[in-house]
């Protein structure tokens, strides 16, 4: 069901994906970046089909990015696809939890990836 | 007067040509692209080390602040407490964990205490804000470090 008209959605997914990046950086617990990626797709693809492709690509684009970073970095090719393919994977994921309509919050549906560590605000 | 003026604009070409352009597609994909330029340059200006925080935790490691480096033997960092270290074990038994809760209840209180953090005996909970000041001022299902002694 469309929330909003495809304008909002947009800011509104930005917001989300900006939101859950900052909460990342601050919350700063180790193993936690799956969580957060997981979180910030599902919040992000909630009010419709603009949210949907938005988050996706904003999703697509800053793994393209850390593909290049880890390269100019000296990664090996190998690594470097194996990390952008498993964080897309995980964008997917969080997106997919969010069709499914089983979820009421990103919380429970990406429960999975979450660390016991991490702060109760998120 | 206004109105033939701006029926006139209408029938430019230009006008045609910037509407037929710039659709709703495009306007989408332009601000897009704008805010992914904007965020990056937000970004860089905020914090010019963005690029190794950011390279750090996505790949599952924790930012130093303090020293501004990335690390791999802290369960976490916060300003307010800094690093909870982990021995080489419990970082390895952390590094090859894929569920949320990766330490025993005895680990946990393990990597409280050596960190010279209090533990909560009865709500199997670490207090990680907890600093020397606040030896012996809590109740008595609290496990003190041995700053305390």
């Amino acid at each position: 069901m469309e929330e909003d008209d495809g304008y909002l959605q947009l800011i509104k997914a930005v917001y989300d994906m900006s939101r859950n990046y900052f909460d990342m950086r601050e919350d700063n617990v180790s193993g936690n970046d799956d969580y957060f990626h997981c979180k910030a797709n599902f919040e992000a693809a909630q009010r419709g089909t603009w949210d949907e492709k938005t988050a996706k690509y904003l999703g697509d684009t800053k793994e393209g990015f850390d593909y290049l970073k880890n390269r100019f970095r000296g990664i090996s090719p190998q690594n470097a696809y194996t990390d952008y393919l498993s964080d897309k994977y995980v964008n997917y994921l969080g997106r997919h939890q969010n069709r499914t309509g089983l979820y009421s919050n990103s919380r429970d549906a990406c429960a999975f990836f979450r660390k016991d560590k991490t702060d109760e605000r998120y | 007067m206004l109105v033939p003026f701006l029926e006139k604009i209408k029938q430019m070409s230009v006008i045609k040509f910037f509407k037929k352009f710039y659709s709703f597609i495009e306007y989408i994909v332009l601000f897009l692209l704008a805010f992914t330029v904007i965020a990056m340059l937000f970004l860089w200006f905020q914090n010019p080390d963005w690029l190794e925080i950011d390279s750090c935790q996505d790949s599952g490691k924790v930012w130093d602040g303090d020293e501004k480096r990335c690390r791999d033997d802290c369960l976490m960092w916060k300003a307010d407490f800094g690093c909870i270290k982990l021995t080489e074990e419990q970082s390895e038994k952390y590094r090859n964990c894929n569920i949320a809760s990766c330490f025993s209840s005895e680990d946990n209180r393990d990597i409280c205490l050596q960190n010279n953090k209090a533990w909560n005996e009865k709500q199997q909970v670490c207090d990680f804000y907890f600093k020397q000041s606040d030896c012996f001022k809590k109740s008595e299902d609290w496990f003190y470090p041995p700053i305390c002694k």
